[in-house]
């Protein structure tokens, strides 16, 4: 896809979001309803001006060439880490925050490409018996719990 | 002078002794993020429940000093804000740390936030109850008006793409309606779940458009490879003479900023930042490099988040009136050890108040003495393998998200923020505005709405009414008028970052 197409569908769908926000504000009552569709209907209007200045020719000139999309394990790998991340937050109201935060760790720094075993292990020994210091003991912070710890 | 008096009574052990805890406190759980300093003058209160009155609420103002100090250490060296006072720092702080002179500025900000917090004390000892007045002054029509000044920033933190930084600030202002509405009692955009009724929080908001993010962003590049490109750290941590001079206009802006912030409710230094930092950025001479580890950048949002503790205490100690949390929390300290505030805490118990306004002065000496010792080791995780800062930063946000209000829902928002904020920086929609959009989003709609209601629907004439909302508008005239007009610095940056 060209950045100038990948620029316009970036607007278009900016018009729709804010579309679709502002039909569902409508059904406020007037006084809640006033303040998100002023600013819903500002991001349309920006959005209708980000579209309209891809057809200047200067604007052209800056939007010249592709989006390239990688697919590479390198370039997946914040997305790898971010839907682990979401397992995580999962886990730690079932299995317990201790426990799904070792797991976490591991996997985590694994999925980085990180392959330091040593490294990994003696930050793990460190880090966790001092979050558990720090939280448990000295704020008495209560944490999830889980089936685990 | 009467006030100076009181200043011996501090020099005894047991202030010096609670002055030092306070400061240890305060940057610890400052500079992780989702504690920051509410939480952290909280746990102090079961601590001095037994001391003298001035011992304990020399603990309190000297946590909540280091508190907002503490909270720039991680947001300079690993861009993960410890409290949404240290947002902006994070912009230019964490690029000089990526380019190597992370201990550089660590000084800046030391110094800066140290001045700051000394003069901001100066203020509260000898124009505590005028300015305590002044703040009297603002109405729902100033709130309003501060809000839009406040907005004003978003131009001047978007780089270049002005028109994706305006919709970022304004997905932040829709963001802010999320929840039951105050006036009307009418849930907006929750769509049944009952987690978003209470609205999104700006810490859960902060931590992941800043931290989580970051964590997702360091997942990108080598995983053996650190952030500042370094391999060692230098030993220089005291600030030279040659930067303070090179920032001082910077430092002053950035004071003034905090010191007339403070003493606005509501406001405080998550506002006061992001003015300071537009006005900067307005205020750049050619060669400045703006949004690349501009030191100037830096001196000023940490001039003037430390810069609004002291004058931030004022309507507090003066009215009875906190300005924001941490201030909420001292005064409930203050009214523990049985002394009210008002007129009367000055005229009956000046023993007490003075002692503790000193106390605050020199805990921001200590904290200065104690930063610039701790830096050099705190700067050794921008050594971290990437592989590993990663994972620690993201356990961090959740822990820190979720013993700050005890919420679930808080962490899933946080997880969302960080993912839109990650997309955000990627393609230039600016996670600052769309911080700035959900900070300033309730002061301006509150205001709106009430200059509406006294208004009756005509808020133009009320609003021209009031001096003070006229300056403040004045103001904004001028921010638009220095936003629009090509800035000296921004030649090179032109060709460089524009993408729209």
């Amino acid at each position: 896809m060209s950045k100038l197409a990948a620029e316009r569908l970036v607007a278009v769908c900016l018009i729709i979001v804010a579309a679709i926000l502002y039909t569902q504000s409508t059904g406020l009552p007037q006084r809640a309803g006033s303040f998100p569709q002023f600013a819903e209907i500002s991001v349309a209007l920006l959005a209708a001006l980000i579209f309209a200045r891809t057809f200047l020719e200067s604007n052209k000139k800056k939007l010249e060439g592709n989006v390239y999309f990688e697919f590479t394990y390198k370039a997946w790998k914040p997305v790898a880490v971010m839907v682990t991340s979401i397992v995580y937050c999962f886990a730690i109201f079932k299995l317990g925050f201790y426990v799904s935060s070792v797991v976490f760790f591991f996997i985590a720094a694994y999925l980085t490409g990180l392959r330091n075993h040593k490294y990994i292990f003696l930050t793990a020994i460190i880090l966790f018996p001092l979050v558990y210091l720090f939280f448990s003991i000295a704020l008495d912070a209560y944490l999830p719990e889980g089936i685990l710890f | 002078m009467e006030s100076l008096d009181f200043l011996v009574n501090v020099i005894s052990l047991a202030n010096l002794g609670a002055m030092f805890l306070g400061i240890i406190v305060g940057l610890i759980v400052g500079a992780i993020p989702g504690l920051g300093p509410p939480m952290a003058i909280a746990l102090m209160i079961p601590i001095s429940f037994e001391w003298p009155p001035e011992t304990a609420l020399i603990l309190m103002v000297a946590t909540y000093a280091a508190g907002i100090y503490g909270g720039s250490f991680t947001a300079i060296l690993l861009r993960a804000p410890g409290t949404s006072a240290s947002a902006a720092s994070s912009i230019e702080g964490y690029e000089m740390t990526k380019r190597g002179r992370a201990i550089e500025a660590i000084r800046m900000s030391t110094f800066a936030s140290v001045m700051g917090g000394i003069i901001s004390g100066f203020v509260l000892l000898w124009l505590a109850p005028p300015l305590a007045t002044v703040s009297l002054l603002f109405g729902p029509s100033e709130y309003f008006v501060v809000a839009l000044l406040g907005l004003t920033a978003i131009a001047a933190v978007s780089f270049g793409a002005v028109l994706r930084g305006l919709i970022a600030g304004l997905f932040g202002l829709f963001v802010s309606t999320i929840g039951i509405d105050a006036a009307t009692a009418f849930p907006r955009f929750t769509y049944g779940m009952t987690g978003l009724m209470s609205g999104v929080g700006i810490l859960p908001a902060v931590i992941g458009l800043f931290a989580f993010a970051q964590a997702l962003t360091l997942c990108e590049g080598s995983p053996k490879s650190n952030i500042s490109g370094v391999s060692k750290l230098s030993w220089n941590i005291w600030p030279r003479v040659s930067e303070i001079i090179h920032c001082r206009w910077s430092l002053f802006r950035g004071w003034i900023t905090g010191l007339i912030m403070g003493i606005v409710p509501a406001a405080g230094g998550s506002v006061a930042q992001w003015i300071a930092y537009s006005w900067e950025i307005q205020r750049g001479k050619p060669g400045d490099k703006f949004g690349e580890g501009e030191v100037k950048g830096l001196a000023a949002t940490e001039g003037s988040n430390n810069g609004v503790t002291g004058t931030s205490l004022i309507p507090m100690f003066v009215l009875g009136i906190p300005g924001g949390i941490s201030a909420a929390v001292i005064l409930g300290a203050l009214m523990i050890h049985g002394l009210q505030p008002g007129d009367r805490l000055f005229r009956d118990s000046p023993e007490v108040i003075y002692t503790v306004i000193w106390g605050f002065i020199l805990a921001n000496f200590m904290m200065g003495g104690i930063a610039a010792a701790l830096a050099r080791t705190m700067a050794y995780v921008t050594l971290f393998p990437r592989g590993l800062l990663a994972p620690i930063i993201m356990i961090f946000c959740v822990v820190g998200t979720f013993t700050a209000s005890g919420n679930p829902w808080d962490v899933w928002i946080m997880v969302a923020f960080g993912v839109i904020g990650y997309l955000a920086q990627k393609y230039n929609f600016s996670p600052a505005g769309i911080l700035l959009g959900i900070i300033l989003g309730p002061i301006a709609e509150g205001g709106l709405r009430n200059v509406l209601i006294l208004s009756d629907d005509s808020p133009l004439s009320f609003i021209f009414a009031r001096w003070i909302s006229v300056a403040i508008i004045i103001m904004i005239a001028i921010a638009i008028y220095y936003s629009l007009k090509p800035k000296k610095w921004e030649t090179k940056a032109d060709t460089k970052t524009l993408e729209e």
